[in-house]
């Protein structure tokens, strides 16, 4: 309970804090609004009703309701300030403060985070439900408002004139509560029966409309059929769930429908009224007529204030997801740490161990390797052999389990950790191209001053191989890149964004160079241009390089094979082949056939 | 007006679809409405009138009594029809739509040609339809019911105010002005304002997108690309501010409109008419007064449904006209084209002359090749020469834009293309499991007992049976997590191993292979590659590969480039004659066959090497 309400206190501070005077009016149009209807409805039609049925003189009811008219006219004009102005400026906002403040959180988020499946749909579940929550936040107190109005309003109506009927509303309210929590009791049981059948529909129906599966369902038909059996099935066990409860759930709704609602207050109390009014002569014609009309939005009223602490503990399930995210601290530090040395130092990994999780298996285990400033490093092995995971552990996107890597020296833990990734420009298989301009794209920042990167970023494309193509773009490095939301944008293509992704690690001017297989995905032509293009940039730099083909690393300073997490051989080309082990088999399974 | 007439005939097409399929729903949901107009209109009306009309005449107690009784009653039969179709008929029956119209999707997605898929333009409007079609398609219906008796129920108010008074109706037309030309002209606005905001919102999508998911996750660590998103997440709130701006004032001014002339001047305008008739000139009774003042409102709100379900009519047109287009698509390839039997012997397969365009940019130009009965081909070139072109055009899942495919000497256009496929086993690249046991997934069909030795020996020539035995239930464990909790996931290798695996198993002429190793190591490509050699050796068989190790051993090779067949002949002759082929393959090879590190004159470790 407590939670609940810190939770709401959270956005309300937030949302206050963003937008004041947006929540102030959101406040008062909620009152605003069920007010005046109480005035026009309530107030202004017994007005009329009682001077018709005591002849009142006709100027009192031209002055009642033109008073209400003029008033109504007026509190309507800043409605639609409030409606097509305030709203839609205001809403984009309220959820900016909680969305940045959720990125700024997800930039720093351990990668390791992104991995764990739970954590993960945790995370994207509080970024969808951020601009919901306050939505829904806003609806609540919308609601709650308008709620305590009507029942305040139509409860000294009731109180003034006729007391008794409160309790017919009251007895309705409380037996509707009753059989709608018993309804949402079976539907709900129903429900979980229910879902993994249509998890099961909706995935056949997925694999009838995704383009990936319309290859194999064109060539093997009789899987097509396969699922739609499966697809039958489960409709018709949703089916039978769904008579088996058909009898409660149809007298149920009608003991709500009926009993508690119409017969209690169409039924019982008109009865009530008109005996009153026929017989005992203790209520007059134009109240009973009010009271009958308003035993409706009184029971609206109590239940609007009965909704209001389920839909908040709801909300605040989804706040808490939010506020934990937020919360979260990130073991791996922005901001802090010494700066790095200048130049290009020796780097060691110091029997480093890695596992993902504590109780998963290691990845790495006791991995030790000492690199002089300017080596050339191959690292090579099957897959699954640890060799992302250990450029992954050298980019610091992971700490290690166990054992130490060092810089120039010094744990890199100790290192300030924006400082430490400049130093080292990385090429990923999977990277990423940004609905940015082509410069953004090799910086990958909010460049300010444009002028001022142009040479280097263009230096980084040509020594990429990007430089032909840049020459045939019009606009050059300001190029929007993609169609994301540029018409004009250029959708480059699979071996021009990998140009540009190798752009991105020569640009930074960065001591360290950590490839991952960024051939894979070319032909042998383009393979071969690429690592032409590269061994000019590489210069003078430490470099990483990881391949499964064997040909583009045979000449590196020194060859790392790693199998199941461990280096198990080490040195360079010749030294491995003259050692007859494991890579020398590797090495003769790839290029025994081109010898033939 | 067009697009009007449209939307109204696509309305009845979904009234005739879900007809089709579940008529009693259609049925019930038109009941419902009608008595809940009934009993809107029966209270505001009827009721009231009766009852203070029983009080001014001062009629017996008891007489009211019965009147309240008979009521009460009444509504109590209509009640329990209500809640029977909604503890009853609603649940079973949205089951049925749900089932019906799926399965008329599924059909009709089974039977369109592949090209359908791949033709984005079509593809959006169809996975736009697919979305909780039936929902919607019940949703459209309701709104249909909620026009017509929108419109029965606003006549049948505008008479019972008529009847009680005549020109007390007059003042209907306030809310008929308020609804119908402000609140048009509002509509309109928003729907500019919203096209406005679209570009902004895209971006706000985008930022959000890059912001969770994993594919950028590493970059935005590494990088300051958050920055940048920050940036255009900052510029798009800034556009939206804009652009609502720009409307504001005349949205403002319509809203005060459509509010006075939809409620402040039919109510008040009314009262005091009332009060007029009632005090002054004294010719409206007080029953009379009540009920005026409670149709008043009752009139304006069903006046308000009814709007409202016109506007979504339209909208719903436009959810119908997809659906439609595609239910209604007339498939340019069926693929359930009946035509003779192409027998199961393959002697020869020719591509004649072909030119496949796709998207008015031609792939394939002008293509010649023969494959012979029994032979082992294979298909190499740079990415983008055309060579998965080449299959699908061989599998018929498009038609060549010219030219011809001949299959023993006869266009493959003749015969029966699902006979025709299934002369085919290919394994694609793009390796896709269904949510099924391993065993199905590699027959791709309801497995039988006694299938279990083959699928077995297509795993291991697949290389992939070692693993599957490492499974709880091996063969028969369910793969993919999508609905079994259990259910298995491997690895990228394993999978395009298990998609080998159905190439292997299946018992027909040709096997087709398309880069099979892609995501493989070197031992096991190796491995494969000796497996389908092995397995083909009297088949005829095709395969792309761009590790041209591999094709040394095919009786014959195709050299692709830019949609041609730039050289043909044996690994032998290719190479001797020096040419593209030749030229790839020694690339590929330098760096295997050179003897020393000095003859390596490029790539990354080249220039390092002396350091």
């Amino acid at each position: 309970m407590n939670r609940v309400w810190e939770n709401h206190k959270f956005l309300w501070k937030l949302c206050f804090k963003t937008a004041p005077g947006y929540m102030l009016y959101h406040l008062y149009d909620a009152f605003r609004y069920q007010f005046f209807i109480f005035l026009e409805h309530v107030i202004g039609i017994r007005y009329v009703l009682h001077c018709a049925e005591y002849g009142e003189p006709f100027y009192k009811v031209v002055l009642a309701i033109g008073g209400i008219m003029v008033l109504i006219m007026i509190q309507m004009i800043p409605d639609g300030y409030f409606i097509h102005g305030l709203t839609p400026k205001s809403k984009p906002k309220l959820y900016k403060a909680l969305k940045e403040q959720m990125y700024e959180k997800a930039a720093q988020l351990d990668l390791s985070c992104y991995d764990n499946p739970k954590y993960y749909n945790e995370f994207v579940l509080a970024v969808a439900e951020a601009e919901t929550s306050i939505d829904r936040f806003l609806q609540l107190l919308n609601s709650g408002v308008q709620s305590i109005t009507v029942v305040v309003t139509t409860g000294v109506l009731f109180l003034t004139t006729d007391a008794a009927g409160i309790l017919f509303v009251f007895a309705s309210f409380i037996l509707n509560i009753f059989l709608a929590k018993a309804i949402n009791k079976l539907n709900y049981n129903v429900r979980i029966k229910v879902n993994p059948l249509e998890r099961k529909r909706n995935y056949v129906s997925r694999v009838f409309y995704l383009n990936d599966y319309a290859k194999e369902l064109r060539l093997h038909p009789e899987v097509g059929e396969l699922l739609e059996k499966e697809f039958e099935e489960a409709n018709e066990e949703i089916v039978k769930e769904q008579k088996s409860v058909v009898k409660k759930r149809v007298g149920l709704q009608f003991l709500r429908r009926y009993c508690a609602g119409d017969f209690i207050l169409d039924g019982l109390y008109v009865a009530y009224l008109i005996f009153q009014a026929a017989v005992l002569h203790t209520i007059d014609y134009s109240n009973a007529v009010i009271l009958f009309n308003r035993t409706g939005s009184l029971r609206g009223g109590m239940r609007g204030l009965a909704e209001i602490i389920p839909q908040a503990n709801e909300n605040s399930l989804y706040v808490d997801k939010i506020r934990t995210f937020l919360d979260y601290e990130p073991v791996i530090k922005h901001g802090v740490g010494v700066a790095v040395p200048e130049g290009v130092g020796d780097i060691c990994l110091n029997n480093v161990s890695f596992r993902y999780t504590e109780d998963s298996e290691d990845i790495l285990h006791n991995v030790s390797l000492q690199v002089k400033a300017g080596e050339k490093i191959a690292i090579v092995g099957y897959n699954g052999a640890g060799k992302t995971t250990l450029i992954k552990l050298l980019m610091r996107l992971y700490d290690p389990t166990e054992g130490e890597i060092t810089y120039h020296g010094k744990n890199v833990k100790e290192y300030d950790l924006d400082a430490y990734h400049k130093r080292i420009g990385v090429v990923f298989q999977d990277y990423q191209m940004y609905g940015a301009s082509l410069l953004e794209n090799v910086v990958l920042d909010d460049v300010q001053d444009v002028a001022k990167e142009e040479k280097a970023v263009t230096e980084a494309l040509e020594h990429s191989g990007f430089g032909e193509r840049l020459a045939t773009l019009p606009e050059g490095l300001a190029t929007p890149i993609t169609t994301e939301f540029d018409e004009k944008g250029v959708n480059l293509s699979g071996g021009e964004s990998q140009k540009v992704a190798i752009a991105r690690a020569f640009y930074g001017q960065a001591d360290i160079l950590a490839m991952d297989e960024p051939s894979s995905a070319l032909d042998p032509i383009a393979e071969y241009n690429l690592n032409t293009a590269m061994h000019k940039a590489a210069q003078n730099k430490t470099v990483f390089y990881i391949s499964h083909r064997l040909s583009t690393t045979r000449d590196a300073d020194r060859i790392v094979m790693l199998e199941n997490g461990r280096i198990i051989e080490e040195g360079t080309h010749e030294k491995l082949l003259a050692a007859n082990g494991k890579y020398a088999k590797m090495w003769h399974a790839q290029a025994g056939k081109y010898g033939a | 007006m067009k697009k009007r007439t449209r939307a109204i005939r696509n309305n009845f097409y979904a009234m005739k679809l879900l007809w089709k399929i579940c008529p009693s729903q259609v049925i019930h949901r038109a009941v419902t409405q009608i008595l809940g107009y009934f009993e809107w209109l029966f209270y505001s009306a009827f009721f009231m009138r009766y009852v203070i009309n029983a009080l001014e005449t001062e009629q017996e107690f008891s007489a009211i009594m019965t009147f309240l009784a008979i009521t009460v009653t009444v509504f109590a039969s209509i009640s329990i029809y209500n809640s029977y179709f909604e503890g009853k008929v609603l649940p079973i029956t949205q089951v049925i739509v749900n089932k019906g119209l799926n399965k008329l999707l599924f059909k009709k997605s089974r039977k369109v040609e592949l090209s359908c898929f791949e033709d984005s333009e079509f593809y959006n409007k169809y996975t736009l339809a697919m979305e909780q079609a039936d929902v919607r398609l019940m949703n459209t219906v309701d709104v249909i019911w909620g026009v017509i008796f929108g419109v029965a129920a606003s006549v049948m108010s505008f008479w019972l105010l008529y009847d009680v008074d005549k020109i007390s109706v007059l003042f209907v037309l306030f809310p008929v002005i308020g609804n119908f030309v402000f609140n048009r002209k509002i509509g309109q606005t928003e729907f500019k304002r919203n096209q406005d905001m679209a570009p902004h919102n895209r971006k706000i999508a985008y930022v959000n997108r890059v912001m969770y998911l994993t594919d950028y996750a590493k970059e935005v660590r590494l990088t300051k690309a958050f920055a940048l998103m920050k940036r255009h997440y900052t510029e798009a709130i800034q556009g939206l501010i804009d652009v609502t701006k720009k409307y504001t004032k005349f949205a403002m001014v319509m809203h005060w409109f459509r509010v006075q002339f939809t409620f402040t001047f039919i109510f008040e305008g009314m009262l005091i008419y009332g009060g007029y008739r009632t005090l002054v000139s004294q010719t409206m009774s007080l029953a009379q007064l009540a009920v005026i003042t409670s149709m008043m409102v009752s009139s304006t709100w069903i006046l308000i449904g009814f709007t409202e379900s016109l506007m979504e009519c339209f909208k719903n047109g436009l959810f119908v006209d997809n659906l439609r287009n595609f239910l209604e698509y007339e498939e340019k390839l069926p693929e359930d084209y009946e035509g003779d039997d192409p027998g199961n012997t393959i002697e020869s397969i020719v591509f004649k002359n072909v030119s496949f365009s796709y998207k008015d940019t031609e792939i394939i130009h002008n293509l010649n090749l023969e494959i012979r009965g029994g032979k082992t081909y294979a298909l190499v070139g740079h990415n983008g020469a055309g060579k998965s072109t080449i299959i699908k055009l061989l599998m018929r899942f498009y038609d060549p834009t010219e030219g011809e495919i001949l299959l023993n000497g006869r266009n493959i256009k003749e015969y029966n293309l699902q006979k025709y496929r299934s002369l085919f086993a290919t394994a694609f690249q793009d390796h896709q499991m269904l949510s099924l046991s391993v065993m199905e997934n590699v027959l791709m069909r309801k497995a039988k007992p006694e299938d279990e030795e083959q699928v077995v020996n297509a795993l291991k020539l697949a290389g992939v049976y070692d693993k599957v035995q490492t499974l709880p239930q091996g063969i028969h464990s369910i793969l993919t997590r999508e609905f079994a909790e259990d259910g298995q996931v491997l690895s990228g290798g394993e999978y395009q191993k298990i998609v080998v695996a159905r190439a292997f198993v299946k018992n027909c002429p040709i096997k087709i292979f398309d880069e099979p190793s892609s995501a493989l190591d070197p031992i096991a490509e190796y491995q494969l590659f000796d497996n389908i050699l092995k397995s083909g050796r009297d088949k005829t068989m095709l395969f792309i590969s761009h590790r041209l190790s591999s094709v040394q051993n095919a009786d014959w090779v195709f050299m692709l480039e830019d949609g041609m067949v730039k050289e043909e002949g044996t690994h032998k002759m290719l190479m001797k004659m020096q040419g593209l082929y030749a030229d790839m393959y020694d690339k590929q090879a330098e760096n295997y066959l050179a003897t020393e590190r000095s003859k390596v004159t490029d790539g990354i470790f080249a220039a390092g090497g002396e350091v």
